[in-house]
């Protein structure tokens, strides 16, 4: 049964005092977003609780929870692996990353891996087209990607 | 232009310029506190109407006049908005205000929100800016024990609290009513306007949404006055701007330039030319949704937005993207195409049926698998969804579409005729240096 840390359920009280009174439908994509940080995926029983913790339908839960692309109901590994594939990143060479990325990991592009470590998606402009190629693991950001720097980043992650 | 300020850039060197102490030397927070002391609310308006700035989201809407738009007989509070839910392709100026000078925003927001009369405010952040969040975080709770923001303001009787509201991966909630319909926790699917969010918005409540650089902009403007924007820039296109410039260049980045800047100059002296020192085959000049410009486009072009009207595109968001000679259109065009119908919200069947349908015959076309007709059938297509939708993406989808066709029509057929790329689908230019 999922559950939620004491540190994500201050943020959430935090969140619920700020919320403008008469509005709490506000919050269920702040709190699916910390559900999200904390668990990694937000399925059927993180749903449930959300709806709970908001006293909100499960419907709203839901339409938000599978719209948002950041939001992952089948949940993601240890390690969330997204290359930016949109135009300026493919101009300076994308595409061999993201190859490069699918064969060192074993998996196509919206694939976990077996034991859960990895999760490999493509995403759309991270705002970074300076530095391209672009991509993020979990919440930090690698720029002007090479083969070589992948080896070094994904080869360090326990 | 000697003598063009760097409003936003204005932190060269500072080791921290996002704390509040780096902020302060700067001269930081004199306007909110001059505002505060001696204007009114209209006197704010009065001198951001007379600046004509206007938004720097994309519309270039003047801001002084949306916020007249505001509907001064409700008995609602009004709210105002941040859009700093960044998603153009192609665009990160936002982004450097946010991570470097995010209490100049703060400060814009404090003094925007004094001019229209604001209950609060929110900061649409969009998720995937996690250094932009902390910094941002970390500048409201500076803000806050300063007394800049929050209640009862340097001992005024103005209040602004400020929020940050988080986006989750949805470019559509750039789009400000999308924008708005997200932080009332649903799908942030667009709104019909009419209404207009200054009328009815956020909560059914007036709303003033702005963007991070055009907010940015406030404290400059009351600092020096609205005249003394007006001076800087074109008749019609007032003050400087952020240009984020990427693609097949030798220094992409972000450059703070006056309006009516020459693009020419941009991209070879600020950038420093072309990578390999080839020749530009396309500019797209304000984000993946702005009709792209050639070679001969481009000459003697300036940045302001009579000129990009009078070219036929659109200054946009301010993000150029070069493409150099050696790039294949063709699949240029099937990377935009893919992103418009991705991030389609799905409610008008125009676009996200057109679009997909679009796509999927680029992409045909793309693999040397295209049919005669099929350039016919696609800008066929395009009249059915151009301006038949709630929201402005499918039109931003077909600017690409249509501009990509009419400017490089030999390379489609080609591809069409010869079923395969002449480039081999090449996108990729060396810097052989």
């Amino acid at each position: 049964m999922a559950k939620l840390s004491e540190k994500t359920k201050e943020r959430i009280k935090r969140l619920k005092d700020r919320c403008e009174p008469g509005q709490p439908r506000s919050l269920i994509l702040q709190v699916l977003i910390l559900a999200m940080e904390e668990l990694r995926k937000v399925d059927t029983g993180v749903l449930h609780l959300v709806a709970k913790e908001l006293d909100m339908p499960l419907i709203w839960v839901k339409e938000v929870a599978s719209w948002y692309s950041m939001i992952f109901e089948e949940g993601v590994g240890k390690y969330h692996v997204r290359v930016c594939k949109t135009l300026s990143c493919s101009l300076m060479g994308a595409l061999t990353i993201i190859e490069y990325v699918g064969k060192k990991l074993n998996l196509k592009a919206g694939q976990t891996s077996e034991d859960k470590k990895f999760t490999f998606s493509l995403v759309e402009c991270l705002g970074a087209c300076d530095q391209a190629p672009v991509m993020q693991v979990n919440e930090e950001t690698y720029e002007q990607m090479t083969p070589e720097k992948i080896d070094k980043l994904l080869d360090g992650l326990e | 232009m000697t003598d063009v300020p760097k409003i936003f850039l204005n932190f060269e060197g500072e080791a921290q310029p996002y704390t509040l102490e780096s902020y302060r030397k700067r001269g930081g927070y004199k306007a909110l506190q001059i505002t505060l002391s001696k204007l009114s609310p209209c006197d704010v308006v009065e001198q951001v109407k007379l600046s004509g700035l206007r938004g720097r989201g994309g519309a270039g809407f003047p801001a002084g006049v949306k916020w007249g738009f505001l509907n001064k007989e409700s008995a609602k509070p009004v709210y105002l908005c941040c859009n700093a839910d960044e998603g153009e392709p192609g665009t990160f100026k936002d982004k450097v205000i946010l991570v470097n000078n995010p209490h100049q925003l703060l400060e814009g927001i404090a003094l925007t929100a004094y001019a229209i009369g604001a209950k609060r405010t929110y900061i649409y952040l969009r998720g995937e800016y996690y250094l932009a969040y902390q910094r941002i975080s970390k500048a409201i709770e500076e803000a806050q024990k300063a007394n800049y923001i929050g209640d009862r303001i340097l001992g005024s009787s103005f209040n602004c609290p400020v929020d940050i509201v988080r986006g989750a991966g949805a470019y559509i909630c750039g789009d400000e009513t999308g924008l708005m319909t997200s932080i009332e926790g649903k799908r942030g699917l667009p709104r019909n306007k009419p209404p207009f969010p200054a009328v009815v918005g956020l909560y059914d409540c007036p709303t003033i949404i702005n963007n991070v650089e055009t907010l940015s902009t406030v404290p400059w403007i009351v600092e020096n006055g609205g005249d003394a924007y007006k001076n800087i820039g074109t008749e019609k296109s007032t003050g400087t701007r952020l240009t984020s410039v990427s693609g097949h260049v030798n220094n992409p980045g972000v450059f703070e330039v006056p309006m009516g800047y020459p693009l020419e100059k941009l991209i070879y002296e600020d950038c420093k030319g072309i990578r390999g020192g080839r020749k530009v085959k396309g500019v797209i000049p304000g984000g993946t949704s702005t009709p792209i410009l050639s070679a001969q486009d481009i000459e003697g072009l300036t940045m302001d937005y009579e000129a990009l009207e009078a070219k036929g595109s659109m200054l946009g968001s301010g993000a150029t993207i070069v493409i150099a000679e050696g790039a294949c259109m063709v699949k240029c065009l099937q990377n935009i195409c893919e992103f418009y119908h991705h991030e389609s919200c799905g409610q008008c069947t125009p676009c996200r049926e057109g679009l997909g349908w679009i796509t999927k015959m680029v992409r045909r076309i793309e693999k040397g698998e295209g049919m005669p007709g099929d350039l016919d059938n696609i800008l066929d297509l395009t009249r059915s969804i151009f301006g038949n939708t709630v929201c402005p993406l499918a039109d931003g989808a077909v600017n690409p579409v249509r501009s990509f066709i009419e400017k490089y029509r030999g390379e489609f057929e080609a591809h069409i005729t010869d079923k395969k790329c002449p480039l081999n689908g090449n996108l990729v230019v060396r810097n052989d240096r």
